[in-house]
């Protein structure tokens, strides 16, 4: 291997294994890398106005974030599961994520703050999307079917730098 | 299994960046994802936004590295995507005129659905690496381990086309 990217900085966390797939800790969840931008350019192929759809493609990643933590960091509870899906997330790269109002029945308040839109120019939205649909993912893997709502958005507001999203749960289960 | 290394790499704050540019890790998944919305209807979507990848990635090392040849940008290009976690790439027969890729161990094969979707968006990768070097080049898959299973890699031969 060429001596120019031999590696210099690692992740924390992060994994390669023999066949060169980047793992999330010793889990069997692979990543690739990828920008902010590609994901908003993907969005943008699908169409800005397929919400539906961009939501979804990040459910998915919500329930397998979701089941990799459930497997592998043995979660005292839904909360302590949620926390530990946030702290991957962070790993990943999809900003610092915390929980300010956790009401398991009801409501749930994520803030998410150096969101993966900062930097873009446009579709902002698109990546909201994402992690909107990452945390009904993550609802899901828990039995909560729920609606989500950007309630602030540093995209939409140049006084902040975060989004806010307002999770209302629908049903009541749990796992 | 080891520590994720990569030059250029640094973390902090949920935030990871490659040379000073955000980047996430995102699952590979999505491609499949893509792929079971538009059916056989994603092979120029997932090509096209592979090439535009591909275009971008290999401009920003470029950039960064300033190889001095042909051999030089392809080493790059086959380090930084094995580093990427779409499987091992090596490149042979590199000249002025045609490259023959081969992707070991391609990380379709390590999802509950291997697809050969990811195929068309590494075709598109490669496109877009190919179109930066040679300017104008026809590339195509001849080998697939999807395909055929006594294969242990996949297969992309890059040929330069006449501008």
């Amino acid at each position: 291997m060429m001596k120019k990217l031999s590696g210099q900085k690692s992740l924390k966390n992060i994994n390669i294994d023999s066949d060169s797939h980047i793992i999330y800790k010793k889990t069997n969840l692979s990543l690739v890398v990828l920008r902010p931008n590609d994901l908003a350019q993907m969005g943008d192929l699908i169409g800005q106005g397929n919400k539906d759809i961009i939501t979804w493609i990040g459910k998915t990643v919500g329930r397998s974030v979701a089941e990799v933590v459930y497997k592998d960091e043995a979660p005292k509870d839904n909360n302590d599961l949620i926390m530990k899906a946030f702290k991957a997330l962070e790993t990943i790269g999809f900003g610092i994520l915390s929980l300010m109002k956790y009401e398991e029945d009801t409501n749930i308040i994520v803030k998410v703050d150096n969101p993966l839109y900062e930097g873009l120019e446009e579709n902002q939205e698109i990546i909201s999307n994402i992690y909107s649909g990452i945390f009904l993912g993550i609802l899901e893997y828990l039995g909560r079917k729920a609606t989500s709502v950007e309630i602030e958005a540093a995209w939409k507001s140049k006084n902040i730098k975060h989004s806010l999203f307002e999770l209302k749960i629908e049903g009541a289960g749990s796992k | 299994m080891k520590s994720f290394k990569l030059k250029g790499i640094e973390s902090a704050n949920g935030v990871i960046k490659l040379f000073d540019e955000r980047v996430v890790l995102f699952p590979p998944s999505i491609i499949g994802l893509l792929s079971s919305i538009y059916g056989e209807g994603a092979e120029p979507l997932l090509v096209f936004l592979g090439k535009k990848l591909g275009r971008n990635m290999i401009e920003k090392w470029d950039l960064e590295l300033k190889p001095k040849n042909v051999k030089e940008i392809t080493d790059i290009f086959t380090d930084l995507f094995s580093a990427t976690g779409w499987g091992q790439m090596i490149a042979r027969d590199v000249s002025d005129e045609q490259i023959v890729f081969q992707l070991m161990h391609n990380v379709s094969r390590s999802l509950e659905i291997p697809t050969k979707f990811i195929d068309y968006f590494i075709t598109g990768y490669i496109t877009g690496f190919a179109e930066y070097i040679y300017y104008k080049a026809k590339v195509q898959e001849t080998l697939c381990m999807i395909d055929d299973e006594s294969l242990d890699f996949c297969q992309w031969v890059v040929n330069k086309l006449p501008s």
